[in-house]
């Protein structure tokens, strides 16, 4: 009798085992793990002005509101409006200075606009993404992506970063791209950098979904009250079933 | 209700404890509920339907899906009308409004989280539900029809989560849905006027996404809530098999009543509000900290508008649809017609209809059959698994390969049922209930 119970329990564990096996996914260039915590609001805060400063003369992010990104990083309006360089209402969504049309006219493509960025291309893509930019002669930037390969976004952060040459390896016959080697150094030291990269990550991880924030910080409240639920629910169980043979 | 007042010392004569103390508490009503009861059965409908129906006491793990499920449908229901408050089923408004619940609506993200985790909750026991009646012949005589309104049940879920799934149109709604409607283009000579009709346009458009809305909220939700009902009073006009495949019924005491048994309230009720709790904990996990599922609840693509200039590289359904989609790429095309595939497809799902009749074998639970029946389930639950697997994959030879052959074993399972069922090797049944 035992031995024909296991079955059924040796069923319910390989419906979890292989339902987690799924979640397992491959990609061609090794990424970088974006290393982000949501709550770190001073990490988001440095994220927040380098999208700022960096990003959004090219890029909107037309679901983001200016005062929300005030209330989740508890900046005052005076520092809401300096750190983010608003110029018209706190209440609008970022638009970036530069049309569609002019985008169009100057580059051939509209950048993307940046709100669901992060959760269309997972976080370790956008870091890798940042850092991956190099020198490349062919390219009518100057500049090529390690990640997305003829991406056509010149390398803005260049200045931060300093300039990257490839590193390539024969296999089979073909080039194949296999590092970047940093042959100029920019404003930022290689781990500087990447840190800021990840804090402007983490900022758009939470610009993606800014109640993320509040989502994180609820979730644990919830669970526990339910395992308490869980706790009580059981006792209340045993003690009726106390007369069931 | 004939029953006269009993005073108080009547309780002096030794009460029973098999029979639920019914007398009492029909003398102990107060007048509301009589003048409710006079007009409305209410009282004769509870101790019908929950204090006098009797389940077997040996339900294990397997029997708490049907309660989770009803429990799934509710919240889907309350999100779903909450969604709908603020939702706008415009092509030009879809994708922003949810945006607009995500982010500037008070809990939005919570309900529409609760919405999106609770579909693939509602695939997740449903298909458990469906296992556990495989596991323990739960299908066979007298249950075949109850078994039946389950199967409409599960076509109906399906559509409603196909209808659902256009509705935050993004471009997985789009490219999906596409690949869904193009399985009616798919049928010989009506084929192409079909798939007009379904999508009312010739593309996916502001139109589709109005009727799927229509569907979604009003047409679809009735007629699913209509075949619960029916498959609930379905399962107490035969009640409920246990893991043993034995009947209570066969049992009885003295008083009628199945010895193997127990009233479904309180024992059943407060046994399910445990499992209720266990269920909402990990819901919750998945809701605040797994809300994308790993990208298989909500896909990545899905949080870009839809676009039909642009096809993403690779279209994957939503993972509870994915073991029939590695079935539709599996079988190729014949003379040009992709018919022969969605024929296939179909055919996975309408099987599962014939089950009561397919199989044979003289006992009904999987603790009794023999050792062929456990290889051919063994061998079916790999298949669904895999084809669920390779159906998120992108699409490659060596996966089809592997499709095709996992397609046959699926099959193999529902066709071959009625010889391996017959000739297996069974264990003798127990007259009553096991532990």
């Amino acid at each position: 009798m035992n031995r024909l119970r296991r079955i059924e329990q040796l069923a319910i564990l390989a419906l979890c085992l292989i339902a987690g096996n799924v979640w397992a996914a491959g990609s061609d260039y090794r990424l970088d793990k974006a290393y982000t915590k949501i709550t770190d609001i001073e990490s988001l805060r440095r994220g927040a002005i380098i999208f700022a400063q960096n990003c959004v003369s090219c890029h909107s992010a037309q679901y983001m509101r200016y005062s929300r990104i005030g209330e989740d990083l508890e900046w005052s309006s005076e520092e809401l409006r300096k750190n983010m360089g608003i110029t018209g209402s706190v209440f609008d969504t970022i638009a970036s200075p530069l049309t569609d049309e002019a985008a169009e006219a100057a580059y051939g493509i509209v950048p993307p606009d940046l709100s669901l960025r992060a959760k269309v291309r997972g976080l370790d893509w956008m870091l890798s993404y940042l850092k991956g930019f190099y020198r490349d002669e062919q390219s009518s930037t100057g500049f090529n992506n390690a990640i997305f390969p003829d991406t056509a976004m010149s390398n803005i952060l260049a200045a931060l970063q300093g300039i990257q040459d490839p590193v390539y390896e024969e296999d089979h016959g073909e080039k194949v791209l296999v590092g970047l080697e940093l042959s100029s150094p920019g404003i930022m030291s290689r781990k500087e950098f990447h840190n800021a990269m990840t804090d402007l990550v983490n900022y758009m991880d939470y610009m993606s979904e800014p109640a993320k924030l509040q989502r994180v910080q609820l979730g644990w409240k919830v669970m526990l009250f339910l395992l308490l639920l869980i706790f009580l629910t059981y006792f209340v169980k045993r003690e009726y079933w106390k007369d069931v043979s | 209700m004939t029953e006269p007042y009993k005073p108080e010392n009547s309780k002096t004569e030794a009460p029973k404890v098999e029979s639920p103390d019914t007398e009492t508490k029909k003398a102990e009503k107060g007048p509301a509920m009589k003048w409710i009861d006079e007009r409305l059965p209410v009282s004769d409908f509870i101790e019908s339907q929950l204090l006098s129906y009797y389940a077997p006491k040996n339900f294990n793990f397997w029997y708490f899906m049907g309660a989770l499920s009803l429990l799934v449908l509710v919240i889907q229901i309350f999100s779903g009308v909450f969604l709908t408050m603020n939702y706008k089923p415009d092509a030009a408004k879809a994708f922003s409004s949810v945006e607009f619940i995500m982010r500037d609506v008070e809990f939005g993200w919570l309900i529409r989280y609760m919405h999106s985790t609770g579909a693939s909750a509602f695939f997740v026991v449903v298909y458990l539900h469906i296992f556990r009646g495989v596991l323990y012949g739960s299908y066979r005589k007298p249950r075949e029809l109850l078994w039946i309104i389950g199967m409409f049940i599960y076509l109906i879920l399906m559509a409603e989560a196909f209808f659902g799934y256009l509705l935050p149109w993004g471009q997985m709604s789009l490219w999906g849905g596409q690949v869904i409607v193009n399985l009616f283009a798919s049928v010989p000579v009506i084929g192409i006027g079909l798939a007009e009709w379904v999508r009312g346009d010739f593309v996916i458009s502001d139109v589709t996404l109005n009727r799927f809305f229509a569907y979604h909220v009003i047409l679809v939700p009735l007629v699913l809530l209509l075949f619960v009902v029916l498959h609930l009073v379905a399962l107490r006009q035969v009640g409920s098999n246990s893991p043993d495949g034995i009947e209570i019924k066969d049992h009885k005491n003295s008083q009628g009543l199945p010895i193997d048994g127990i009233p479904f309230h309180p024992y059943m009720t407060v046994k399910d509000l445990f499992m209720v709790m266990v269920f909402l904990f990990a819901f919750s996990f998945v809701i605040f900290y797994h809300p994308t599922g790993g990208g298989y609840f909500i896909e990545p693509p899905n949080y870009e508008v839809a676009n039909p200039l642009k096809t993403p590289e690779h279209i994957a359904p939503v993972w509870y649809f994915t073991p029939f989609y590695a079935m539709l790429r599996a079988v190729p095309s014949i003379a040009g017609s992709q018919f022969p595939a969605t024929m296939v497809m179909f055919g996975a799902i309408l099987i599962w209809f014939f089950l009561p009749w397919l199989d044979k074998s003289p006992v009904k639970s999987i603790r009794y059959k023999g050792p062929i029946t456990k290889i051919f389930l063994g061998a079916f639950v790999v298949s669904f698994i895999g084809l669920g697997i390779l159906g998120t994959q992108p699409s490659s030879s060596l996966a089809t390969n592997i499709a095709q052959v996992l397609t046959v074993v699926y099959f193999a399972f529902f066709v071959a049922m009625p010889i391996y069922s017959r000739i297996d090797k069974t264990k003798p049944v127990p007259t009553r209930l096991t532990k």
